[in-house]
């Protein structure tokens, strides 16, 4: 008995090491580790071992984007088996704090990018790391914005509802899924801005997730929900008195925020960034292999699937788009003390 | 409305067609024998149970709807497991069957083990298959209400769940309340919703989506539990195994409990439907209530079969109903309910947000058939197995107790490969074996900790979207009635024991290391 006990002791003790030495990648968080190819191999290069890294719990908009394009380079015949890692943590903070520290020049690696993203890197959060620092590959596909009221309420028009906020900005309450200086509450301050009303005075309630804030919609709690076209379309309840947008969305019967005389138009892209340190020969195969994914017919069904119109903006012009649009996400964030120092 | 209901059935249908894929079928039997295997174990119960497994199904991969299966066949399989160790040693496996060691201790003694274990394993089953039907009746309606329910309906009900969860869980009400405010605390770390602001994280980027739950959970569940038993072990215990010969009961005998099967169902799946009242409080409710409608003779403590019946029926039933709120509101009934809020939170439903009988009606349903087939399999795992798992109880505490450690270590750390949820969970740990010693019940701070974001948003959604007007609290009758209740339940109990000379307290005390 006491040698049994002994042994076991000892399997136990084993088994805590093992456990103490993952600490060292403790701060990596990720759980895959990418095999180091330092070795450069003749020729074009090809990637060993895919991975895209969504920051975020499964299930998400990130999520989505390396799922469903990690899969089709795949189902194309573009790379191999592409890993999808889940590093959630901090809106993304963690797994970009950990690519800049670790990962910054790897050529396998792709990581799943929308404006929430840019938002973040705008307002500081991805602590010490600046857009620049990243290579961006491109976005295919976009949702928009929408400003949806319920059936029932006074406001027939978006005309009606921008007459209301310019009489009184404070009488009219707010909603979405993302707290203030989020994507949801973007698309209020950059309307704000247009109309020339002071944005801070417009009521903004912060719910959850959009489903949550469309349940507060319904049951009055707020008078406008400003949330997506993937969200609300469909929906018989809601009346959708603008899209964010240029063009209408086909079975969406509401006007656009630009056919109405407005400039501001939000759309959600779905993209992929790389770390800084990836090569050239790397970043221009992954932006190839991302516009034949645009050009496929799986993807334009996956898309359609996801309420998403589409969009091709690929390699520079992707990377200039969206360092235009950290910077003005910015300069509409600093009045509001929203960037972080 | 028609087409509603036929739709509706169709889905149950659809639910069947899934939960019986052999996979699933496989999964429900490795839940039911674990859950079971757990259930048997004395301190480690349901909420253990589930917490400890979740990180590890996550890690095989398996469709949402297959850990869902699995987990949910865990819990039945823990209520299960729990009768079988009161019955026959006088040792409840967890807090619910805590009341079924009165007389089922007593049959086993007058060599009747094996009816107590018949009635029970057969009152669990009607009771299981009655509060999955009651779910199913009343689930969809109340979801189609959520609308109703806005940011101050939802403070309110939250408001209730804390009422009743610290004014029933553990002797004092000041030490319920206390452990629920610990856990509102420990909801305030992490990204505020209302301002962005990043709260008590001490600049760990980790840290800013909150404490996970069940990593706490974990730690203050197990690691405590498994220092509490190890403690014990130097103390020494001896278990008395009372022999369970031949496991049936006669058809007279299940004729005279079937009354108190049904009351059991009914008393107990309500109180499962109230939020923050679980199996435990079900069980000692409906003890209390059936002696008090059939005991005529004096026999109940003695080895009455209703008072074995009724409790382990309404342990079960109490399981079900606490799933109604759960579903409908994303207000957990109980500490379990509360790790399973956490796991749909994880695959990304939202109960509570919409109505999750209409928007993920296959994952819903396919949990709901399982729960059918899951009580089927308990019931014929139950008759052959019974002398199996009594056997763990064998196994040495030294050599189990580690082992369950370990499992739980390496279950969290794989959940995110952080060292940091280590740490965490080792404090909590601790911090949850002082918490025992002091008398602090431990299933408030999980709730406290689960709701606490909701109460503090919807506190502040609610004045935000009414100008700051405190009366909004107080606007309509839902809103009144949940007042009312808030007061009553911090409060009756109170006012009964000073009448009743203590009693009724302690039978909850005794009933509550887990709600």
């Amino acid at each position: 008995m006491r040698a049994l006990r002994r042994v076991f002791i000892l399997v136990l003790t084993l088994a805590l090491v093992a456990a103490a030495c993952g600490d060292d990648d403790a701060d990596g968080g990720a759980d895959t580790t990418a095999a180091a190819t330092t070795e450069a191999p003749a020729g074009p290069y090809v990637p060993t071992s895919p991975e895209c890294v969504a920051p975020s719990d499964p299930g998400g908009g990130w999520d989505f984007t390396c799922r469903t394009i990690g899969g089709l380079f795949e189902s194309m015949g573009l790379t191999g088996n592409v890993i999808v890692t889940n590093q959630p943590g901090g809106g993304g903070g963690v797994a970009f704090a950990d690519i800049a520290a670790n990962r910054f020049d790897e050529d396998d690696l792709v990581i799943a990018a929308s404006p929430a993203t840019a938002i973040r890197f705008a307002q500081n959060r991805y602590t010490g790391l600046e857009a620049d620092q990243f290579r961006w590959i491109g976005a295919i596909g976009a949702d928009f914005g929408v400003v949806a009221v319920t059936q029932d309420s006074p406001f027939q028009t978006f005309d009606e509802l921008v007459a209301a906020v310019r009489a009184d900005p404070g009488a009219t309450v707010f909603g979405g899924g993302s707290p203030p200086g989020g994507q949801d509450h973007f698309k209020v301050l950059l309307l704000a801005v247009e109309l020339g009303v002071d944005p801070e005075a417009i009521p903004w309630v912060a719910y959850d997730g959009g489903g949550e804030a469309q349940n507060a919609l319904l049951g009055g709690e707020i008078e406008v929900f400003t949330g997506d076209v993937s969200e609300t379309f469909g929906n018989e309840d809601l009346r959708i008195l603008a899209v964010m947008a240029e063009d209408r969305i086909e079975g969406m019967d509401a006007p656009t925020t630009i056919e109405l005389g407005y400039t501001t138009i939000f759309p959600i892209w779905r993209g992929l960034l790389a770390p800084g340190g990836m090569s050239d020969e790397a970043y221009d195969f992954w932006v190839d292999a991302l516009g034949q994914v645009e050009a496929s017919d799986e993807w334009a069904e996956a898309r359609a699937g996801n309420g998403l119109s589409p969009l091709r903006l690929l390699g520079d012009d992707f990377q200039a788009f969206a360092l235009d649009a950290v910077a003005s996400f910015r300069t509409l964030s600093e009045p509001f003390g929203l960037v972080a120092p | 409305m028609d087409f509603n209901l036929l739709l509706m059935d169709f889905n149950l249908w659809d639910g069947f067609v899934q939960a019986l894929t052999l996979e699933n079928l496989i999964l429900a039997v490795i839940g039911c024998l674990l859950g079971t295997l757990i259930g048997v174990l004395p301190g480690i119960g349901p909420i253990t149970g589930v917490a400890i497994l979740f990180p590890i199904t996550l890690n095989l991969g398996l469709e949402d709807a297959s850990t869902l299966i699995l987990l949910a066949s865990v819990y039945y399989g823990t209520q299960y497991g729990g009768s079988t160790t009161s019955i026959l040693l006088n040792v409840p496996g967890e807090a619910s069957s805590v009341v079924t060691t009165i007389d089922g201790y007593q049959m086993a003694k007058q060599g009747r083990a094996g009816q107590a274990l018949a009635i029970s394993a057969i009152g669990s089953f009607i009771a299981g298959i009655g509060a999955v039907i009651g779910l199913m009746l009343f689930g969809p309606p109340l979801s189609d209400m959520a609308t109703n329910f806005q940011s101050p309906e939802k403070f309110m009900v939250v408001m209730l769940a804390f009422a009743t969860v610290s004014s029933l869980a553990g002797k004092s009400l000041i030490k319920g309340l206390l452990a629920v405010t610990l856990g509102v605390m420990l909801a305030t770390v992490g990204n505020d919703l209302q301002t962005g602001v990043v709260r008590y994280t001490f600049g760990e980027l980790k840290l800013q989506e909150g404490l996970d739950f069940v990593i706490i959970a974990i730690g203050l569940f197990a690691v405590s539990e498994v220092l509490t038993l190890l403690e014990d072990t130097v103390r020494g215990e001896n278990v008395v195994f009372e022999k369970a010969e031949r496991i049936w009961v006669s058809f007279k005998e299940f004729m005279f409990s079937l009354g108190a099967i049904i009351r059991g169902s009914i008393v107990g799946f309500f109180i499962g439907v109230l939020p923050g009242t679980g199996a435990s409080v079900a069980g000692f409710m409906s003890y209390g209530l059936e002696r008090r409608f059939s005991d005529r003779d004096g026999t109940f403590g003695k080895g009455d079969i209703r008072g074995v019946a009724a409790p382990e029926s309404a342990n079960n039933a109490a399981a079900g109903g606490s799933l109604v709120p759960l579903f409908t509101l994303g207000i957990p009934g109980s500490g379990t309910t509360a790790v399973l809020l956490g796991i749909l939170i994880s695959m990304g439903i939202r109960p509570g947000s919409g109505n999750v009988f209409e928007d993920s009606p296959e994952l819903i349903w396919t949990l709901i058939a399982s729960m059918f087939i899951g009580n089927a399999i308990l019931l014929l795992l139950n008759f052959p197995l019974v002398k199996v798992f009594v056997q763990i109880l064998r196994i040495p505490t030294w050599f189990l107790m580690p082992v369950i450690l370990v499992i739980s270590y390496i279950g969290v750390y794989s959940v995110n490969n952080s060292s940091l949820d280590i740490t965490i969970m080792t404090i909590f740990g601790v911090l949850g074996y002082f918490m025992r010693k002091m008398d602090v019940p431990l299933a408030p701070i999980l709730l406290g900790l689960i709701l606490g974001d909701d109460m503090e948003q919807n506190f502040r959604r609610s004045l935000l979207a009414d100008d700051g007007n405190y009366l909004t609290f107080l606007n309509g009758p839902l809103n009144i009635g949940l007042a009312i209740a808030v007061v009553v339940v911090l409060f009756l109990p109170q006012i009964l024991n000073k009448i009743r000379g203590g009693k009724i307290k302690d039978e909850f005390a005794d009933a509550s290391a887990e709600v």
